[in-house]
């Protein structure tokens, strides 16, 4: 309770600082920005800690992070003293705060609820044993224990993690002003990710409906149905497997692609199931597996991974975005010419504002780089409806959109240069898909409800006014052709057996790409602000869906998983974000649009059926005698002697000391162990993820390093072992359960490694010998 | 001025100020290089000559009890080629030095004498004194803190270029180390009591913090790594720091030791002289609360003990003037001045008999000792005779947690010295080892090496 407490006022208390800088820049928005103040905050400290270490201005360390908060305070200062002074007809900060209690009031208790709440499901199944959470509490703790540029990846020594790890620094920022280890900070923040994310879901929905002039209690109505659209809804395949699990029998429904689908899934767990839902086959017909993750099942699976911990972010632009979307109806200014002018009018603060909101928009590439083209191309939609109206001519239109198109392409790149010269990529090209097309029902079991409220969104216009479905039924028709044309593309493309698939599923594409042309048409037509940011936000949302049936990235896994995974999850946040504008727009005109709001409405909300019990079993149904938010509390009980050999090196080693552990293999944790409780480098850890993260560059940065730990533990020639010893500057070998059955350590190589190292601890099987003449 | 306060002839003032500063110069840096740095003052100093001979710093370890402030200055001497003991401790017995010149900005107040008393008494406190003597502590963040606020307050009748002043003052006390960051509070505070946001602010105020804090504290932008000393040492007065030196000795030591000035106090106040006080009471009485508040905490223990005293002595100056006052009205125009005469002469006496004495062998928790000195002289000699150069000798200091920086520092002059967990196993030539005395290695060492005994290591020496 102490540490989410803790963790809870820094989190406040960085909302607090960056509420002036929220309150200016978002001014145009209903809420001015208090909903993404707390996102902004932590995005701003954290970002400023990063800048500050990788320039050498400041170290990674609690003091690091304070002077990063007192930078933050300092340009809150700066920057957002108007909002303490406002422009003459504008409420003060505090006079708004007054007049806006509720909303406040509503924010506060929605982030501290999902806060807390979460943090009580994360206490019940806190453990960093399984999947890949073992290799997110590695990277949080090889941040946290990098006083210096660039942070090291404990499970390649001397090398720098190669991965998006915006999001894990943004934790360590956290972790250290609220003074939590890591293996709790690893807990503590997904819960507090998840309160960001609703928050930000909340506030974009709140403010869409308070812009079609709803009232406030309405507005958050909308805002709490947008929360729970993006960030606790479970898709129908899991709500089915709920429902299966209880006895309903669905395998009537099955054809054959998705029999797996209907059939009743395995008791272990049975909520896993829900991000599979799509599945590939390849040449022969085999199963591929294809990940089809959405928030919800991100944060019950509880891997702090790096498309999870970006979400408040994304949020945070699509606020911005808004806010962009929104210049033209408020300015009629027309500026004098002059690009800055213009920039000034379309952005709070102008060339400045500019460079603040491509680095919160750019920011997404280090945590989470797939995020970023997409967002980036929602604010530039964003700008031009922005400037739509305002009475600039095309020439000064397109001179800001592509003034805004370049500072989002070079401020990242300049701002975020550190991040790049440390990264390296599995990324190996695009390639067209002419393999897999989604067979319409995967897509209906992945984004039904979504795709549903999407379309009463563009059904039901400004009012209730049905009068432009004409127009609708036009743009499905082109989008449809639109789709058959790119279908026998592909198909022409493709070999037989592939051509074969694309005719036999071709629903997907002709669906997504006649949504898609709809809400394109809608959006070039929409009158109100809130609807037509809603329409950008189902275009981009089906443009992500879309992707994946045209092109993929090609990688390590040599298949679309990928692609899918990343996004998808995506999509399923815009998609829900205009989807659940479209079911409060409808429901607030009443009549007929009301009633399809409210069974869009349920069949969305039918997907909390889902997470709600995926929560329950994930938790164990909240039995556990001893609830804890410590990742490693586990092996107090499953290994007490690994655990003591923890605390020693932590106690008795320096961060960059070398602690030599076996060769892992994926999702083994007894594997690299010491180096995810630590920090403490190894030669080599998880060697398949490495492999993942580094692409073409890994061969020679491995090279060598899984014969030296076998050198080592085989122990078979003194001589030999001194120079490996080294060669790879190894200061201290672990010799524990994992490292004796991957080499045979017997006790000959054992007293071998005793005649050049010393023993310094010793518990059961578990031994750590420190090298002799390594440097202190 | 106070009404009533004398008034001394400039050119006087001048040479008497110039007394004072030679004299808090002369008891701060007499001796002051005879005993080796303390493991506290030796992590910067070894760091700051890691930096100016070129051998990089350790980024890894960065120490929380060093000063980037104070490491720049010190880089600066060694870059002169003056690395040693005195260099290193000279930037703060400067400081310490200065410290004493302060009532000279603010003699405004309390008068010329009350000032010029102020100024002597800083200048031989012992406290004040042993502090300045150090390489690591509070002086160089209470000396600016001092004088930023001196200059603030200044700045209400000099003009606001007092104020650019106050702003670098307060820009060089961010980069002055751990010590600085409870005093921001304490400045904050007595800046208001002055009355410091009434006066007109010079622009670029801001850009002048940031400027002086970037330059102090990269040495004049020649070091900028130390820059991230400023970070290690918030993180240090937030979590600790375990390399920091024992805190100050006990309040009825320090009473003992600060009889001069509570003596000048208690007399004033029996004489009612609080009236004299008025002027500066809230600023230095908040000052010595604050001290009081910082010296309760186990961990700012020095520097509350500092701020306490230096109020106190401050206090004590401006007592003087009434004091004289209430003399003049007892003693007979023609014995005035062979009275303040004999008054001042045995006031100074009684302070410095055994200040000074006691200033130039301060307390020096942790040091080394001179037994250090003795083991580098004979690794040199050791060197000479196996090597031929006093530096070339092959060393291992075997420190499991990391280089020990008061031992770093003494045998900084090796070249080829190695800080190891253990000693090695194969090296060729053997290596001469200098290990704890309570090593594990020590018996297998005994087989291959003779062994010598300095304090609390001992040097092996290939038999």
């Amino acid at each position: 309770v102490t540490a989410v407490l803790r963790w809870y006022v820094v989190v406040q208390v960085l909302g607090a600082l960056a509420l002036p800088l929220a309150f200016t820049l978002f001014r145009r928005l209903p809420d001015r920005g208090y909903f993404q103040a707390k996102a902004l905050g932590v995005l701003g400290q954290g970002l400023l800690l990063w800048l500050g270490v990788s320039y050498g201005l400041v170290r990674n360390d609690v003091g690091g992070a304070l002077l990063a908060t007192a930078a933050l305070a300092a340009l809150a200062w700066a920057w957002g003293r108007d909002a303490f002074r406002p422009r003459p007809g504008e409420p003060s900060l505090w006079r708004w705060l007054r007049e806006h209690a509720l909303m406040a009031l509503a924010a506060e208790v929605l982030f501290l609820a999902a806060f807390a709440a979460w943090a009580f499901v994360r206490a019940h199944d806190a453990a960093a044993d399984h999947t890949e959470r073992p290799m997110d509490l590695l990277f949080l703790g090889g941040i946290h224990g990098s006083p210096t540029y660039p942070p090291r990846d404990p499970w390649l020594s001397g090398h720098a993690i190669s991965y998006y790890y915006l999001g894990y620094w943004l934790l360590n920022a956290l972790a250290l002003l609220s003074g939590e280890p890591p293996e709790v900070a690893f807990n503590v923040g997904q819960a507090c990710w998840l309160g960001l994310l609703l928050l930000g879901s909340c506030g974009v929905g709140y403010d869409l409906l308070r812009l079609d002039g709803a009232r406030p209690s309405l507005a958050l109505g909308a805002g709490l149905l947008s929360a729970a659209a993006v960030g606790l809804s479970g898709n129908p395949q899991g709500t089915l497997d709920v429902l299966q699990r209880e006895g309903l029998d669905l395998r009537a429904l099955a054809g054959e692609r998705t029999l797996r689908n209907f059939t009743p899934p395995d008791d272990h767990w049975w909520w896993w199931r829900a991000s599979r839902v799509l599945q590939d086959r390849d040449a022969g017909g085999a199963p591929v597996e294809v990940i089809d993750e959405f928030p919800a099942f991100s944060y019950v699976v509880g891997d702090a991974h790096p498309h999870l911990l970006a979400m408040p972010f994304v949020l945070l632009a699509v606020g911005l975005a808004l806010a962009l979307s929104l210049a033209a109806r408020e300015e009629r200014v027309f500026p004098a010419g002059r690009v800055a002018d213009a920039l000034a009018v379309l952005v709070p603060w102008g060339v400045r504002g500019v460079a603040v909101l491509a680095i919160v928009v750019g920011s997404l590439v280090p945590l989470n780089t797939w995020d970023f083209p997409a967002a980036a191309f929602l604010v530039l939609l964003a700008a031009l409806a922005g400037t739509r109206g305002a009475g600039w001519s095309p020439r000064l239109r397109t001179e800001v959109i592509v003034a805004l198109g370049a500072a989002l392409a070079a401020l990242p790149a300049l701002v975020f240069l550190p991040y790049f010269l440390t990264a390296q990529s599995q990324v190996q090209g695009l390639q067209p898909n002419l393999l897999h097309p989604t067979p319409l029902a995967h897509l209906l079991l992945m984004f039904a409800p979504l795709l549903l409220a999407v379309v009463v969104l563009l059904a039901v216009g400004p009012g209730g006014d049905v009068s432009h479905a004409r127009h609708v039924w036009r743009d499905l028709g082109i989008g449809v052709a639109g789709g058959l044309v790119v279908l026998a593309a592909l198909a022409a493309l493709a070999s037989p057996e592939a051509r074969r698939q694309w005719l036999e599923t071709p629903f997907t594409l002709i669906l997504l790409a006649s949504l898609l042309a709809a809400a394109v048409g809608q959006a070039l037509r929409a009158q109100g602000a809130a609807r037509r940011f809603a329409l950008l936000l189902a275009v981009v949302g089906l443009l992500l869906a879309l992707g994946p049936e045209l092109a993929w990235l090609r990688d390590s896994f040599g298949t679309r998983m990928n692609t899918v995974f990343k996004l998808y999850s995506q999509a399923w946040i815009l998609l829900g974000l205009a989807g659940a504008h479209g079911l409060a727009a409808a429901y607030r005109t009443g009549g007929a649009p009301r009633l399809a709001s409210a069974v869009a409405g349920a069949l969305l909300l039918s997907g909390l059926l889902y997470t709600g019990a995926a929560v329950h079993s994930v938790a164990g149904g909240f039995r556990s005698p001893s609830p804890t938010l410590d990742a490693l509390a586990y092996l107090a009980t499953a290994a007490p002697e690994e655990r003591e050999a923890i605390d020693w090196v932590r106690r008795h080693t320096a961060a960059g000391d070398l602690v030599l552990q076996g060769v892992g293999a994926s999702y083994q944790a007894a594997d690299g162990r010491i180096s995810v409780a630590t920090g403490r480098p190894t030669l080599l850890g998880w060697e398949g993820h490495e492999l993942q993260w580094r692409g073409a560059a890994f061969g020679a940065m491995a090279a060598g390093r899984a014969d030296a730990a076998r050198a080592i533990y085989q122990a078979a020639d003194r001589t030999l072992l001194e120079g490996v010893l080294q060669a790879w500057d190894v200061r201290y070998v672990y010799v524990g359960p994992a490292e004796r059955e991957r080499y045979g350590v017997d006790a000959a190589a054992e007293q071998r490694l005793g005649e050049v190292m010393d023993l310094v601890f010793s518990r059961g099987s578990v031994r750590l010998y420190r090298r002799r003449g390594a440097a202190a | 001025m106070s009404e009533g306060a004398l008034r001394l002839a400039a050119g006087g003032e001048r040479a008497a100020y110039a007394l004072v500063a030679l004299l808090a110069l002369a008891v701060r840096v007499i001796g002051l290089g005879d005993r080796p740095l303390s493991g506290a003052e030796a992590g910067g100093a070894w760091m700051a000559w890691r930096a100016a001979v070129g051998a990089g710093l350790p980024a890894e370890a960065f120490s929380c009890a060093a000063s980037p402030l104070v490491m720049g200055l010190q880089w600066g001497l060694f870059s002169l080629g003056l690395a040693g003991d005195l260099a290193a401790r000279l930037p703060v017995a400067v400081m310490g030095s200065a410290l004493a010149l302060l009532p000279a900005l603010l003699r405004r107040g309390p008068g010329d004498v009350s000032a010029l008393a102020a100024a002597a008494l800083l200048a031989g406190d012992p406290l004040l004194v042993a502090e300045s003597r150090r390489a690591e502590g509070p002086m160089p963040a209470v000396f600016l803190a001092a004088l930023a606020l001196a200059c603030a307050t200044r700045a209400r009748w000099a003009g606001p270029r007092w104020m650019s002043g106050a702003v670098v003052c307060a820009g060089l006390l961010l980069v002055s180390g751990r010590e600085a960051w409870p005093l921001l509070g304490l400045v904050a505070v007595l800046a208001a009591v002055a009355g410091v946001h009434r006066v007109p602010r010079p622009p670029g105020l801001a850009g002048a913090l940031l400027a002086a804090a970037l330059l102090g504290g990269t040495a004049l932008l020649a070091e900028p790594a130390f820059l991230g000393g400023v970070s290690a040492s918030l993180a240090a007065w937030a979590v600790g720091c375990a390399e920091a030196a024992p805190g100050a000795a006990s309040w009825t030591v320090l009473a003992r030791r600060e009889a001069v000035p509570l003596a000048l106090v208690a007399c004033a106040a029996a004489l009612g002289g609080w009236r004299a006080w008025r002027r500066s009471s809230v600023a230095v009485l908040s000052a010595g609360g604050f001290g009081l508040l910082l010296a309760l905490s186990a961990d700012t223990a020095r520097t509350g003990a500092v701020v306490v005293v230096a109020s106190l002595v401050w206090l004590a100056g401006v007592s003087v003037a009434h004091l004289q006052e209430a003399a003049v009205r007892v003693v007979s125009r023609r014995g005035r001045l062979p009275a303040f005469v004999t008054a001042g002469a045995a006031v100074l006496a009684v302070s410095f008999f055994g200040i000074v004495a006691g200033a130039l062998r301060p307390e020096r928790p942790g040091t080394s000792g001179p037994v250090a000195s003795r083991l580098a002289a004979d690794l040199a000699r050791l060197g000479w005779e196996r090597a031929g150069d006093p530096t070339e000798l092959a060393v291992e200091v075997v420190s499991p947690s990391g280089p020990d920086p008061a031992v770093a520092w003494t045998l900084r002059r090796q070249r080829r010295i190695r800080f190891v967990t253990a000693p090695g196993v194969a090296a060729s030539p053997v290596p001469v080892v200098v290990s704890p005395a309570d090593d594990p290695h020590a018996p297998g060492l005994a087989q291959t090496h003779l062994g010598s005994r300095y304090g609390g290591l001992v040097l092996w020496v290939p038999r």
